[in-house]
């Protein structure tokens, strides 16, 4: 049975179309953040319906991991008092269960991808491992670049130290 | 197959969201969500070309656009953190969260609370005649 490529998407666009339309509304910073997670892991899914595997995987740990990890905790030491429940929606019940729901549909769509071939129907002219080609591209054709990418990124860190040895003084 | 197109809508509706939440909200932090909001439709359109073309350079440049957002990010909430006035304290020792989280006002802190025994004696001293 294949799960019809249109239902996936509307499924997913439309989880993160309005999560996307509600983070930006929200007066609450964490609800903000909560809500920018639901919108990262349906794009996740997004990724995962274009067959980019390690896309999704990287969209996953590096966004919806460690960034709305920042977000959460830069919101608890700026603004603590957005932890206090709003006792006139309980927001709380549909959002979890939204984002149980959205990782629920993605894991079931990609363990049904491993066993099965494929759950949507796939493009002759894509490799058959995406990491695999990932790897190869990132670290044979285009080493260059992803070695100047540590350029920002050795930027960043000398940026963070600077600020937090500029407190400790 | 869905065409490219619905992809590159879908993207636009999310860096049309991302843009006016950068550009009309004034807290710094949710500003840096829709920045985010923003690089993710763009990381959208490159996977549907890579996609489309059936080529992982697409992918490549959407894994460099989110080690940098992750790196901006990180930066860019210190400095929020660093420029936010308000009294903060990451040593578990010393913050009292469930004060802070209840929103208990300096006013609060710098009148402590009375002993028993001085409760006791002022409210003796309001029955004397």
């Amino acid at each position: 049975m294949m799960l019809p490529d249109r239902v996936l998407f509307d499924f997913f666009a439309a989880i993160a179309a309005a999560s996307a339309l509600a983070m930006v509304t929200r007066r609450n910073i964490l609800h903000a953040a909560i809500l920018l997670l639901a919108t990262l892991l349906a794009t996740g899914g997004i990724f995962l319906q274009l067959q980019a595997e390690y896309a999704f995987a990287a969209q996953l740990l590096l966004f919806a991991g460690g960034v709305v990890l920042l977000f959460v905790l830069v919101a608890m030491l700026v603004a603590p008092e957005s932890l206090l429940q709003d006792a006139s929606f309980n927001w709380k019940n549909y959002s979890i269960s939204a984002l149980a729901l959205v990782a629920a549909i993605e894991i079931i769509a990609f363990v049904w991808a491993r066993h099965n071939g494929a759950i949507w129907p796939a493009l002759a002219a894509l490799p058959s491992s995406n990491t695999g080609a990932v790897g190869d591209a990132l670290f044979r054709d285009d080493l260059l670049a992803f070695e100047f990418t540590s350029v920002p990124l050795l930027a960043t860190i000398i940026g963070v130290v600077m600020l937090a040895k500029r407190r400790t003084r | 197959m869905i065409p490219v197109e619905h992809y590159l809508a879908f993207g636009l509706v999310l860096f049309l969201i991302g843009a006016g939440g950068a550009l009309l909200r004034r807290n710094p932090v949710v500003i840096l969500m829709s920045i985010e909001l923003m690089m993710v439709a763009v990381t959208i359109n490159l996977i549907a070309f890579s996609r489309m073309w059936g080529a992982v350079n697409g992918q490549l440049f959407s894994i460099f656009i989110m080690a940098d957002a992750a790196a901006q990010t990180a930066l860019a909430l210190g400095i929020v953190v660093a420029c936010s006035a308000r009294p903060r304290t990451a040593d578990v020792a010393k913050s009292e969260p469930a004060e802070a989280i209840q929103g208990v006002s300096d006013r609060d802190q710098e009148q402590p609370v009375a002993s028993i025994d001085e409760e006791a004696d002022r409210y003796a001293e309001r029955l004397q005649p």
